[in-house]
């Protein structure tokens, strides 16, 4: 589904992610885990289009989407839950959900929309409710449901537990697993590292930039030696 | 930076004027940029086609007439600078201010302190010919234009109610001096009084004020730019209040009033009535190099013309102590904007003051006004 | 009676600047630009509006064409001078914008002449609207009308739109609208357009109150124009909105009632200082 190869990137001309080699199967979610300041959510941006590459190529469904401007990846199937929710604030939940949608024609997004409500029922409840002032796990249900209104081949979540009650994020978890079972790529960037590791299928382990070691979901877990003195296990 | 690049023009094409010393030098400043840009060109052109005339019927003296002139942008800073120049220069034997009353109060005790012959052609404030024995004057003072309004209310128009609307300069203010010095031995009382800044062209307010007022008259003072839309706008809002001004003598001002224009009249003006037989030609020069906006500022800087040649005529020298002294004793002089009766000990002068009344999209004449003047 | 004139001019007049101050308000909220240029569009709407109306004989075709102007030369000097120089500091494009705008005036002073135009057949000239004792100028009217019409067009564009809940999202998070597919290099020409299309408008409509445009006309909007996205709280629609009519009430008042001291850019300024010691934010909510 997407891959980057031999990836770098930045923030004026200092490298955030370097060489970095990963392949993100369709259908799976795959955890991106690693310290603060590791990458990953630079890398999550890049594939956004909001981080200026510095080397290698991202490739979406084969196609070489490195240098193909932000607005474009919508439509082609790639939906962010940016770290902090980023709601647009001024709106209401529904406009968000019109925003989210706003790629797709507008009978579609409607039916979208819907979808969302039937898997947020809250969100249902505060449909004209301007946005920021929703709580905290009612803005991440928001943010979950505007990335799911562009119909997503591929979901990148940054840091879905942040500032979450544990229930709360019991709830965005289980929503997670119902939209996955369309088919629903995934992407998570997680500090709760315990979490990640219960639901991640695949796990890439970043620190400074680079990739320090990657392997399914159990192997990861056995290699505690390496993985601790990157990570830590919370 | 256009203002800039016309200043320095001027200022080249003056040090080239300067070196050609058998000719007679006339300096003259005016806003040609800025805010009052159409009144500076109304001057300029004017003063250029009577010194044209002047040296095509053989010049003074003999000699050529050469014109240098400066751009004060109507700013009382910039004329200091200009004064300072022509005076350091020394060519001028005589200097003609086509500007308003800042700029050229400013200028005047520069030009006085040289003994340098100063004619402030259209400016109206008081204190200017008070400089000093140098300086003259070449219409009609703004207190004695207020002052016989106020005369003409009461005794021709017979009216009492006066609401008068000014604009914030020397000018308004001189009117204002002059119309409340003279009103109360005429019985004429103010019912409202405003004044308006030089950028102002939105008067609800004032018109608000006009409508509760309710006078038998209302008296405005100012310029076409202003008096235009504030016209436009008394009328557009069903007052139909007689009404006189002063100041508002521009072709540019009936282009503006349309028909709210009809039936104002115009203190001191005899437009296009003027009787001078050189007038009709006067006009056509004008039009030719499309400077007919404000025809009654170039009537006055031709004026100021007239009044310089025939006082450099007479002293027979481009002394410029004699000039001065022709010019304390010009008689019966002929104008483009009357006829100059003599000049007061004040330096101020003594002219009958015409009345015009638009009429058809014209300023037609309309008799003459009693004069008022100042208590010494 | 007398307050009533006062009032009814102030509230047209605060109609007519929330209407050509409305572009400021669009531009900041969008790109952080004090755009004081839009001034001179305001000025290009009321001369290319006067100058189509005189030779054609049809108010709409000038409107039409003013609107037209307008918006080419609002998007042009988005693209040709604010889209290089986005990424400098505040004080640069706000610079540029007051290069831009005395440009433009230099270049009207060359084209249509410095004693300005005036309007040939002037369908407003010496109409009211008369009831009983009572007359309102028809221009008020239409001032006040235009505004409220072409403000509610907006608003309904802006809230029950998709284009207009994306160009809101934009303002709010511009990047995260763009990964929602919103282009947002059109919603900023969007901006530039229906804000310099209002200013064209309200220039016309200045011009024929006054049946006179100057080269320096957009002078009633430049300076004011800050003060009221300032009162309305930055970027703010409907404080920008709220803020000009007040604006124009306490102009009307304070010109009636002390008009003898005080000038109208003055009362602009005292009104902008006092709104902000009791709102330090301005009327609306600041967007940050």
């Amino acid at each position: 589904m997407l891959e980057l190869q031999d990836f770098s990137c930045g923030y004026g001309g200092t490298a955030a992610v370097e060489s970095l080699n990963c392949t993100f199967a369709a259908g799976a979610l795959t955890a991106l885990l690693g310290p603060n300041g590791a990458g990953k959510t630079s890398t999550l941006m890049a594939v956004m289009g909001h981080v200026a590459p510095m080397g290698g190529r991202i490739l979406f469904e084969g196609r070489d989407i490195t240098n193909r401007p932000p607005v474009d990846r919508s439509k082609i199937g790639i939906a962010v839950v940016p770290e902090g929710r980023q709601l647009f604030g001024d709106l209401t939940v529904e406009e968000n959900l019109i925003v989210g949608g706003y790629s797709l024609p507008v009978a579609a997004a409607r039916a979208e929309q819907e979808q969302v409500y039937s898997l947020f029922p809250r969100l249902a409840e505060r449909r004209a409710q301007i946005s920021g002032s929703l709580s905290g796990g009612e803005q991440q249900m928001l943010a979950i449901g505007r990335a799911l209104m562009a119909k997503p081949k591929l979901l990148l979540i940054d840091e879905l537990s942040l500032g979450l009650m544990p229930k709360m994020v019991d709830v965005c978890i289980e929503a997670l697993t119902r939209v996955r079972q369309n088919g629903l790529t995934i992407v998570l960037v997680e500090q709760n590292t315990s979490r990640a590791l219960s639901i991640a299928d695949h796990v890439y382990v970043l620190a400074s930039g680079r990739c320090v070691m990657h392997g399914s979901s159990a192997e990861v877990k056995d290699n505690t030696e390496i993985f601790e003195a990157y990570v830590g296990i919370h | 930076m256009m203002r800039r690049i016309v200043f320095l023009t001027a200022m080249l094409s003056a040090c080239a004027v300067t070196s050609a010393p058998a000719d007679i030098i006339i300096g003259m400043h005016a806003p040609l940029t800025g805010f009052a840009a159409v009144d500076g060109k109304s001057a300029r052109i004017a003063t250029e086609i009577a010194i044209g005339k002047i040296n095509a019927a053989g010049g003074l003296l003999g000699q050529k007439v050469q014109l240098q002139v400066f751009d004060d942008q109507g700013q009382g800073a910039q004329a200091v600078t200009i004064a300072n120049k022509i005076v350091s220069d020394n060519a001028a034997i005589l200097v003609i201010a086509d500007s308003y009353s800042e700029p050229t109060r400013a200028a005047a005790s520069i030009f006085q302190a040289a003994k340098m012959p100063y004619i402030s052609a259209v400016a109206s404030h008081p204190d200017i010919t008070k400089v000093g024995n140098y300086v003259f004057r070449g219409s009609q003072l703004g207190e004695v234009q207020g002052g016989s309004t106020a005369v003409h209310i009461a005794k021709a128009l017979k009216k009492s109610k006066v609401s008068i609307v000014t604009v914030d300069n020397d000018y308004g203010s001189s009117l204002l001096n002059g119309f409340k010095a003279a009103m109360g031995a005429q019985g004429v009382t103010l019912v409202g009084e405003y004044s308006f800044t030089m950028a102002e062209r939105q008067f609800g307010s004032v018109v608000a004020g006009l409508r509760r007022d309710n006078a038998d008259v209302i008296y405005i003072g100012g310029y076409w730019f202003q008096g235009g839309p504030l016209v436009s706008q008394i009328r557009a809002a069903g007052i139909t209040t007689p009404i006189i001004s002063s100041g508002l003598a521009a072709q540019q001002f009936i282009k503006i009033a349309g028909p709210a224009a009809e039936g104002v009249m115009i203190v001191d003006a005899t437009g296009d009535d003027n009787a001078n037989p050189e007038y009709p030609a006067f006009r056509a020069a004008l039009r030719a190099q499309e400077a007919e906006a404000n025809v009654f500022f170039s009537e006055i800087a031709h004026t100021a013309v007239d009044i310089a040649a025939n006082a450099i005529r007479r002293a027979g020298s481009t002394d410029r102590e004699k000039i001065r002294d022709a010019l304390a004793s010009t008689k019966d002089l002929r104008t483009m904007y009357g006829t100059l009766a003599s000049y007061t000990s004040g330096r101020e002068i003594i002219q009958r003051m015409p009345l015009s009344i638009v009429k058809d999209g014209k300023f037609a004449a309309s008799g003459e006004m009693e004069i008022w003047l100042p208590a010494p | 009676m007398y307050y009533v004139d006062l009032l009814i001019s102030g509230v047209a007049f605060g109609c007519l600047y929330a209407m050509a101050t409305m572009g400021l308000t669009l531009v900041y909220g969008l790109l952080r630009i004090l755009h004081i240029a839009h001034a001179a569009l305001f000025t290009l709407g009321a001369f290319v509006g006067v100058w189509v109306f005189n030779a054609s004989g049809s108010l709409i075709v000038g409107l039409i064409v003013a609107i037209l102007a307008a918006v080419v030369m609002g998007c042009l000097i988005y693209r040709l001078i604010y889209e290089s120089i986005l990424s400098q500091p505040p004080y640069v494009p706000l610079l540029a914008s007051l290069g831009v705008l005395i440009f433009l005036q230099d270049g009207f002073r060359i084209v249509f002449g410095e004693e300005g135009l005036t309007v040939r057949h002037n369908p407003f000239y010496m109409a009211n609207f008369t009831i009983g004792a009572f007359s309102i100028n028809v221009i008020y009217i239409v001032m006040a009308g235009g505004a409220l019409i072409s403000m509610a067009v907006l608003a309904f564009f802006a809230n029950y739109s998709r284009h207009g809940i994306a160009w809101r999202a934009t303002v709010s998070r511009p990047l995260l609208a763009a990964n929602f597919g919103v282009n947002v290099i059109q919603v900023r020409y969007a901006a530039f357009a229906a804000g310099s299309a209002l200013a064209a408008i309200a220039g016309v409509l200045v011009a024929l109150m006054n049946n006179l445009v100057e080269p320096h006309s957009g002078e009633l909007i430049s300076y004011k124009g800050l003060a009221i996205i300032v009162l309305g709280g930055l970027g703010n629609m409907q404080g920008a909105f709220i803020a000009s009519l007040v604006l124009g009430i306490a102009e009307s008042f304070g010109i009636g009632l002390a008009g003898r001291y005080v000038d109208r850019d003055a009362i602009a300024a005292v009104a902008l200082i006092a709104t902000l010691m009791i709102f330090p934010n301005g009327i609306g909510r600041a967007r940050t």
